[in-house]
């Protein structure tokens, strides 16, 4: 996998995740389609096993360290690592049933972004609320943020079916190694 | 990768003290991604523009209203001051002399958003802006409280996040100020402020109407922010739980804080009037 191609991306989806959360807001209810889920599934789908853990490591403590969460002295923190975990047991959840997937269809990415956003957002919404228990130095709505969570997993269906289209025609440069075994198909 | 997974859990539960160095990443993440944002930022607000206040007044008209604003903000301000004093000496505990807070305001663009409504504001090298200083924009039109500052930016918590804490307003009903009703206003999370209403009187809840005016007046905010405009009432209703209780929504007049193109910082100005040359 060429990593620059997947660096370079994964910049301009974070770029555009941030730009684009005011106009796609619904409502500035935080309920907003993530730009990065779809490129993790599309690394998970095609990529080998290794690299697409890394991508999702580091596409999730990157998405950790944007997220600042607001605390009760006016301030805001900066939790490493529950977005990072959750995009790793989203990905692991693609790479689970990859092999009976249809890799170059548009709505195969809907329907694996949604449900990787839903397992990630299952995750940081627990792993915050678990840590709020023995510390309530942070300003947490376990409840809005399910809910939020759970829109939001369905409004990056939307980005994930336009993105989906713009990662197939990118795939020759992601440098993809092997073509991942089918359960149905026979490689070509 | 089963260590990499080890240290991810244990940094999601160290104390919240503990993680004060993860700032300094989050910076030069943030850093990283402005080159990518801002002139995303710009395309979007030229293709969607954000509503602005009075769009069709000149820029000179616009630095008049903005004038007459500060200069209603001064003269509540002394209100509520003198009715403070008026107070104290009711209580025989004169000595306290009128704290008049001199202020000195900075206009920063906004460079950019992060997740739950934050706003990061490239402030240069601003000296004394500090976590909690009042940001405003047209003037006095209240944004929020800085909640974290870098070298180079400055993050925003609006008073519309979700994540934002309660406040308390004061409708303007009359003059006198101990008459006006207070409301205690927390964010809903669609760009507006709701909450009960406590009223000095039963009559008065009567006079709370749509388009009145709710300003800051909590003991929680800095004195300069005092009587910053929060927004208009939007709607009134009753409290299903307490019939004799109003429940007021507020919705500041910037549609949406994330689309502000530049905010200002209110800087309490320490420096002694005739000190340094």
């Amino acid at each position: 996998m060429n990593w620059f191609v997947f660096i370079l991306i994964a910049w301009v989806c974070f770029g555009l995740e941030l730009a684009l959360l005011p106009v796609f807001d619904a409502g500035s209810g935080g309920v907003h389609p993530s730009m990065v889920v779809p490129l993790l599934v599309f690394i998970a789908i095609n990529a080998p096993r290794r690299p697409t853990l890394w991508c999702a490591i580091t596409l999730g403590i990157v998405m950790d360290l944007l997220r600042p969460i607001p605390a009760v002295d006016g301030g805001t923190f900066t939790v490493i690592g529950p977005h990072a975990l959750g995009y790793l047991l989203g990905v692991h959840f693609v790479l689970a049933v990859r092999g009976m997937l249809i890799s170059r269809n548009p709505l195969t990415m809907v329907v694996m972004s949604i449900l990787v956003m839903l397992i990630a957002q299952i995750v940081v919404v627990s792993m915050f609320t678990a840590r709020g228990i023995g510390d309530s130095s942070l300003i947490w709505d376990a409840g809005i943020q399910l809910r939020q969570g759970l829109f939001s997993s369905l409004y990056t269906g939307i980005s994930a079916l336009l993105l989906s289209f713009v990662f197939f025609a990118l795939g020759p440069f992601f440098g993809f190694a092997s073509a991942v075994p089918t359960r149905f198909a026979r490689h070509i | 990768m089963p260590i990499t997974i080890g240290v991810l859990f244990i940094l999601s539960f160290l104390p919240a003290n503990l993680i004060r160095w993860t700032d300094w990443f989050s910076a030069q993440v943030q850093v990283a991604i402005v080159p990518i944002t801002h002139p995303l930022t710009i395309v979007v607000d030229t293709i969607v523009p954000a509503r602005i206040s009075n769009p069709n007044a000149s820029d000179r008209e616009r630095a008049l209203l903005n004038e007459l604003e500060r200069t209603k903000v001064e003269l509540l301000q002394s209100r509520e001051e003198n009715t403070r004093l008026d107070r104290e000496l009711a209580q025989f505990r004169l000595g306290a002399g009128h704290s008049a807070e001199r202020i000195k305001q900075a206009t920063r663009p906004r460079v950019g958003n992060l997740a739950g409504g934050i706003l990061l504001i490239r402030t240069g090298n601003i000296e004394e802006l500090t976590q909690g200083t009042v940001v405003v924009s047209d003037a006095t039109q209240l944004v929020g409280r800085v909640s974290r500052v870098d070298r180079k930016t400055a993050q925003v918590l609006p008073i519309t996040a979700t994540g934002a804490q309660r406040i308390t307003g004061t409708i303007l009903l009359s003059e006198d100020s101990s008459r006006n009703p207070r409301c205690l206003l927390s964010p809903v999370g669609n760009g507006t402020l709701s909450g009960v209403v406590s009223r000095p009187a039963f009559e008065d809840s009567s006079q709370i109407q749509v388009g009145q005016e709710v300003r800051l007046l909590d003991t929680l905010w800095p004195t300069n922010a005092q009587m910053l405009l929060i927004g208009e009432v939007v709607e009134v209703k009753v409290d299903p739980e307490q019939p004799l209780r109003s429940i007021i929504v507020v919705r500041p007049t910037f549609n949406d804080p994330r689309r502000l193109p530049e905010v200002i910082f209110r800087i309490p100005d320490t420096d002694e009037p005739g000190g340094r040359p």
